[in-house]
This record gives C-alpha cells, structure tokens and sequence, in this order.
C-alpha cells in the first residue's frame, strides 16, 4: 500500500486548489490518473516567518474518547501528511515515506479538568493486526492550528484490514502545582480498533477542505477543530490544548511597554506574571518549596512572587511545550539572578513555566531567554513560527506594590469576561 | 526460512542462524560446504580462567578496535531437578562445555562462549553468590515494562562462522553427536529445558543484508542502512575508548574472582523513524553529540572517528547545557557521564538481531557489578536532563527508538565454577 490511492483521490476533491501545479501522469495499469498532480500538500513558497494559513483543513475520522482511571486520551486517524521536526533551531520538513499509510494521532487530557496534558515522557503506541505486532513507536509531540497540542506520526501498516492500537501513558514528571501535586504518577493503558480500507481513505480525503490558493501563506490560523462541532464530523470531541487567557492567568501581568499587551518572540506571545503571597505559596508545593531563603540572608527589598511564563500561538493560544527558559532578575542594572524555569503543568491554568523569585520589587527587570525554542514537531503553518525566538525584557510594573496580598482577587479570577485577547477573531475560513 | 535464490551469502548465513537447529545446520553445510574449523585444546587448564577472555583472540580493526564475532546464539536453560543442583547435574554440563573446549578453537574462527547464572539460579540455594551483588532485573525507565531472565543459565556462543555456532548449538540442545569431529558423549537434553532462543549478528554488511528481507518488518524499505555499517542503527559502536578493558569488568576478590557480572537486554528498534524522519545529522546529534553533527566528525557510518567516539571531557561534562541550549543530548554524550575517573565501566559485546521479525538488539554488556551498569543506563537515560530542552524520551538521545522487551542479570563465573556453582564458590 502507498499514497497513490490517497493521492489520486484527493485530486477530486482538491482539483480546483491544485490544478496547473504539475502534469498528470498515468498509472501503473495505464490508467491515466492525475497522480503527480496530486496536492502533494504542495509547500508554499517563501511563508512568513510567523503563523501562516496552510493549504487546507485536514479530514479525519475522530474516534471515540477512551476513558481510564485518571487520563481520557482521543485518537483521530487520518492520510499520512508532512510534518516539520525541530532540534534545537533546525527545522526539517519529513515528507510521508512511499509504504506510510496513515497519520496517527492522540490527545491526552485530565478528565477532572478537561485539560490537555503534555505527556513529557511521550507515549507508546503499539499497532496490532490480528494479534501481530505491526509497530511500535513513540510518536512525536505535535503543535497544528487546528488540533492544538498532540501526539503524532505517520505509520505504515499492512494492508487493508482491522487494526488494534494500544496507547500506554507513563506518569508526569515535569513540576505538578496546586490541585495537580498527587497526579498523573501512574501510565495508563487504552485500546481502540480502527479500519483500513478504501472507505477509510475515501472519507477521511473527502473532509478535507482546500483554502483558496490566494489565502496560502496569509498571516492567521486556522480556527481550532473544536469551533467546528456541528459542521465537521467528531469536531465537538476532540479536545484542544488551549492556554488561559489573559484573565485566567493569576497575579500582576509583566506586558510590554510599547503595545502595552503581553510580550511576543518568534511570533508566540509570552504572557508573563507575578503571583504574590499568599497566593503564591499554593504553587511553591514540594518541588519549589525546599528552598526557601536562609535566615542569614540579607531582609528581601521585594516581595516573594511566583513567575508564570505562557508561551502560547497567536490567535489559537496553543501552549508551546518543550521550551527551555530562563530569566535574568535585575535591578537597576545590577544582576539579582539568573535561573532556570520548570515546566510545570497547573491544575487551573495549565501547562507553563514556573519559577520562585525571593525578592521581587516594582521596577526590577526581568529578562526571559529562550534557551530553547519548542522542540515540538510541527504541523503545516507552525513550522516557520516559534523557532528564532529572542529574549524578552519586562518590567515589574506599579501594580505589583501591595497587590500581592487583599487584592487580587480583581486580577486573577477573571474568565470569561477576562482581557480580550489576541485576536481570536481573526478567522481564516473561505467562505 | 526463506529460500537461499534471493539472498546473498552473508544474507543466507545470517537466516539460518536466526532459524537455528540441526536443520539450519545442514542447509549451511549443503550450501557453503563444510568448513574447515580449528579444533581446541585438551583440557579447560589450558584456556584463560575468566570465560570472558574474547579481546585477546578477537581480531580488530585498523584503528585498534576489537571486532566482535560475526554470529551469535544466546541458549536459556532451566535445571529441571528442583532445589539445588547435584553432581549428576554438573557433571554433564561440564562435559558437554569441556567438549566444545576439545572441538573448537578458543577464537572467532572457531568458538567463544560464556555461561551465566541468573539470580533466579541462585535462589535454589536461598543465597546470592558469595562477594557479588547479583539484584534481580527490574524495569530501569518508566516508560518499560520488561519481561525477566529467570531461567538459571544463559550460555552465550559466538564465532564467526555460522557453522561453527550452529553445530555447538546442536550439539548442546538438539542431540548432535558430533562438534567438528569430536564425539559428544552427554545429551543437555536430559535434565534441562530450553526456554529461550535467542540470536544474532553484527559486523559490516549484516544489517545492510537484512533491508530487502521480506520476512522481516520495520526495517525501511528505502535500504538507508550504509554497506559498512556493523549495527542496524548505521553506525560503528564499540570504540576501544570507549569500552572497559576486561580487567575492568573482572570480579576481583572472593570465590567468583576471576568471573564478571552480564546484563542482557533485548529490545527492538524503531527504524521506520529513525532513517526516513530523522536526517543523517539528526542520527549523529541523537547518537553521539550535536557538537558531532554540527562538525561532521562522524563521517557516513563512524569511519572518521578512529578509535574513540570523539567526546572530550568538555562535551561530556556539557550535556545539561547542551540540552537547553541544543535542544538535543546524544546518546554517547550522557552515557559517558557515568565513566569513573574518565573510564568506561561497561565492556559491550551487543549486537543486532531479527528475533521475532523485527530488528533489535541484544544489548550484551559486562562490568565489576550490575550496579554499575544501572548506573550508566540511568546516566544514559538522561531523566535529569527532560524538562530542559528535551523531553524524557524527545531528543534524548535515541531512547525514542527502543523498546525494551526483557532484561536478565547473571553471574559469568570463573571457568573453573562455570558448571553450576554453589554460592560459595563449591561444587
């Protein structure tokens, strides 16, 4: 098995987006079939070095949530595609070898909450047919506009028939705050069923949905597959990693002094706050607590705060995982210290980096350094997005004076009627 | 067994020893003829006393690395009595191995083996062997869930002729009468149980052969596995500078002195990923270091490393910061983290295998103690270094790429007790 049967299927349906991109060919029994015309997910010439609209919304078949004790994990199951790898700056297009025959994905997420967990430790998928191991892999983390944070990666298997995938999680490792402290500190294992076959492939290449080539490479993103529910197929199923807006996020927010809106770098927006006491000791938990500042040491001008680092995507505010982060603490120019934020996942906001500052004055600076921009493996539109990502300076502002204690409840229960954010308006479907 | 028309000889001789027993046997002899085999010696007296005496008589290669043999067959037995063993267990166990000593030379042209004794062994007489730590295998990452070496013995043959690893292996198992020419007088069959087969192979071309097998799954189609490559990973591996001599691994005091300690884990390999995602830079990052790749030191398959796989102390002490500012560690990278003043603790003697129709690796090693090469495994699977710049298994080295199926610990005792020794040291 191979593309082909997708390919020449997709030409149906994407024929108008892609026609003049290349010649037909013929097929190996003589039939002429537009295979080499195929939307090979054409690449787009020269994209921005940001967020851009791909070529097309993909199709898929969304299965069914598996439930466990703790986690639910989502699979969705769709035509092999490219997918970008990231290792260190260094982004590498992986086109779908000739013998891959679907995309594979999952979404891991807290049942209590709802919300999509990074799995630091990967999954392991194993694919069965009839009993056979076909394959075993740990799939690639993944950022797409329109699913958000998942695992992925194409797979070959064996020919048309029933297959069996089990998912196993392992326990979380990275720092775990507030409600989350006791959690997710066992794998869980999950089993679903999918068929292969030429209804499959017929279908899952049917609901996909071309832009008009003009919008290729626009800035914007493509709207999140959960907008969809009621027009696409699964769409109200699948959950999507999405971080707290700008409301939700606890404490004084560090913004930046000329647009006065949450920093940005490499195109991701770096939404940074201080959480104060006592608010902020409900984060410090076992992992940050340990160290507290020794009696000897010199009485703090500033205040103990907790510092949260969102790094997100414009417009879907899709959490960027598998940073590595830093900050540089000044004041009045003179270095306070230089340290390394933790990956945390929060049980109200989500995956962020964490860090406790001692001492922590309005006025001071705080320089955030992208050690490592995410390493995650990206679907088409990201890859040109969050990767040349430089340092972001920030100010601790007025607000941060006292607002650490009585108050703070006006910054951080905001929801719903919470700060607009940055621009989720801007939608990109055709129409 | 596939037909010998589309397979190359190397190929050929590679399936039977993964097909193993007298069959396999004769199909090498009707095919390549027999082989002249040099016969060995007349008494154990006159080979070393450490089983694992293999660099010596090993040949190398031009930089000065030991070529490990060609073919190998890894042979689990369980005793059937119960309880401890008897004189009527040893005596036959030491006469079929003294007969492999009289039959083949103690070389890769003739035969090398070593027999180890699980902990499970041990347990028969309610105590580990005197002087050395011999822990139950247990799973090393969370992300394993191993099955366990708990057959008593496991024996380990190697040579580079398939007929020479064959015959031994019939002779020990199958009931062949003959080892090149020498009568064997015991049968193993009567009193012990096979549990497991194991085999494979290493060396250039091996796993390049193995690309246009169809029997085999998981190994790319796209043949990117370079001809010199003795691994299925494209690389060379087992540089001397980076390998433990076998004084370093040699059990120094109490009765085992003299023996060392294995461990074997036998895991598969993800090699759809590995060459038709990754790039060749990407492989030599995750395998040796991004200073590697971004230097091209490597060379296509480890040619241009020499002797050594090129980590100066400075790489090695910098993996943490190699992670957050590379977003990648090497594998060679974070395993030399655990060398002891610069030096390797683990003598490797891995190779690769298509057991289960799938390529893996049966990652042989052999230290002082087993704590030791926990220790280079935890350094190796780097869980300090996720959450900074690579994840747990994400561009941490090649962790990604295996899966680890089982694992065992033995006791490779002196020659002298390798017949089913008390933990004293006694017969």
């Amino acid at each position: 098995m191979n593309r082909r049967r997708f390919l020449s299927r997709a030409v149906v349906v994407g024929s108008v987006a892609v026609a003049g991109c290349s010649d037909p060919s013929d097929d190996d029994d003589g039939t002429p079939t537009p295979e080499e015309v195929v939307p090979e997910f054409p690449e787009i010439e020269d994209p921005p070095d940001g967020v851009y609209l791909p070529t097309h919304r993909e199709g898929m078949d969304v299965h069914e949530t598996l439930v466990g004790e703790e986690v639910a994990v989502t699979p969705m199951v769709t035509y092999p595609h490219p997918f970008w790898l990231v290792e260190g700056t260094t982004v590498e297009r992986v086109e779908p070898s000739e013998d891959d025959d679907v995309h594979l994905m999952v979404t891991v997420w807290d049942q209590e909450s709802g919300i999509v967990l990074p799995m630091d430790a990967g999954l392991h998928v194993e694919i069965e047919r009839e009993g056979e191991l076909i394959d075993e892999r740990v799939p690639w983390p993944m950022l797409s506009q329109e699913m958000g944070f998942h695992f992925g990666d194409n797979v070959t298997l064996d020919g048309d028939g029933t297959y069996e995938v089990t998912v196993t999680t392992s326990r979380i490792n990275i720092a775990k705050t507030r409600g989350f402290q006791e959690r997710f500190e066992d794998g869980e294992r999950f089993s679903f069923e999918f068929e292969f076959d030429e209804a499959f492939r017929h279908r899952v290449v049917d609901r996909i949905e071309w832009l008009d080539e003009e919008r290729w490479g626009e800035e914007g993103a493509l709207s999140p597959i959960t907008d969809h529910e009621g027009e696409r197929e699964g769409a109200g199923d699948v959950p999507y990693a999405r971080a707290p807006s700008t409301g939700e996020v606890p404490g004084i927010h560090l913004l930046d002094p000329e647009t006065d809106e949450p920093a940005t770098s490499g195109d991701g927006v770096i939404l940074t706050s201080l959480v104060g006491s006592p608010e902020a000791e409900a984060f410090f938990g076992t992992d940050l607590g340990d160290d507290l500042p020794g009696e000897e040491e010199e009485e703090p001008i500033g205040e103990v705060a907790y510092l949260i680092v969102s790094p997100r995507s414009p417009y879907n505010e899709v959490p960027l995982t598998e940073m590595a982060l830093s900050v540089d603490h000044s004041r009045e120019g003179e270095d306070l210290v230089e340290e390394d934020l933790a990956q945390t996942i929060d049980s109200e906001i989500g995956f962020h980096y964490g860090l406790k500052l001692d001492d922590v004055a309005v006025g001071d600076e705080l320089s955030i350094a992208v050690e490592t921009p995410p390493q995650t493996a990206r679907h088409q539109g990201y890859e040109t997005a969050f990767v040349e990502m430089p340092d972001v300076d920030l100010v601790v502002p007025e607000a941060w004076t006292g607002a650490e204690r009585d108050d703070e409840s006006d910054e951080t229960e905001g929801t719903d009627d919470g700060v607009d954010d940055t621009g989720d308006d801007e939608e990109a479907e055709d129409a | 067994m596939r037909e010998r028309a589309d397979l190359t000889r190397r190929g050929y001789a590679r399936a039977l020893v993964a097909a193993g027993g007298i069959g396999a046997l004769s199909a090498c002899l009707d095919e390549f003829g027999e082989r002249e085999i040099p016969g060995g010696v007349e008494g154990r007296a006159e080979l070393p006393e450490r089983q694992h005496a293999w660099n010596a008589v090993c040949e190398t290669d031009d930089d000065g690395n030991v070529r490990s043999p060609r073919h190998h067959v890894l042979l689990s037995l369980v005793l059937d009595r119960e309880g401890e063993p008897t004189a009527e267990d040893r005596r036959p166990l030491e006469e079929a191995l003294g007969t492999l000593e009289r039959a083949y030379e103690w070389s890769t042209e003739g035969l090398l083996f070593t027999v180890g004794y699980t902990p499970a062994y041990f347990e028969r007489f309610g105590d580990g062997p005197s002087g050395v730590d011999l822990p139950q295998p247990t799973a090393l990452t969370d992300f394993e869930e191993p099955e366990f070496d708990e057959a008593d013995l496991l024996l380990h043959l190697a040579g580079d002729h398939e007929q020479a690893v064959l015959e031994a292996e019939s002779t020990l198992v199958e009931g062949h009468d003959e080892a090149n020419g020498v009568g064997m007088e015991v049968d193993l069959r009567d009193g012990f149980t096979l549990e497991s087969r194991r085999s494979g192979f290493v060396g250039e071309g091996l796993p390049a052969k193995r690309q246009d097998d169809d029997d085999v799954r998981g190994i790319p189609s796209s043949e990117p596995i370079p001809e010199e490559a003795p691994f299925f990973m494209g690389f060379r591996s087992g540089f001397s500078e980076s390998q433990a001599s076998e004084d370093r691994v040699t059990i120094e005091e109490g009765p085992f002195a003299g023996g060392t300690t294995e461990h074997l884990s036998s895991m598969t390999l993800q090699l759809d990923v590995w060459y038709e995602q990754d790039t060749h830079t990407q492989r030599v990052a995750k395998l040796f270091s991004a200073e590697h790749a971004r230097e091209g030191s490597v060379g296509e398959y480890g040619e241009s490393l020499g002797d050594s796989s090129g980590l100066t102390d400075e790489r090695i002490e910098s993996t943490a910061r190699d992670a957050r500012t590379e977003g990648i560690v090497g594998h060679a990278q974070k395993a030399a983290r655990a060398r002891e003043d610069g030096e390797p603790l683990l003598l490797r003697r891995d190779f690769n295998t298509v057991d289960g129709g799938r390529p893996g690796l049966h990652f042989l090693c052999l230290q002082r103690e087993v704590e030791e090469f926990v220790r280079v495994r935890e350094a190796m699977t780097g869980a300090d270094l996720a959450g900074n710049g690579v994840g747990q298994t994400l561009n941490n080295g090649i962790l990604q790429y295996l899966f680890v199926n089982r694992r065992g610990n033995f006791l490779v005792p002196p020659r002298s007790l390798r017949a089913l020794p008390t933990p004293d040291g006694g017969w």
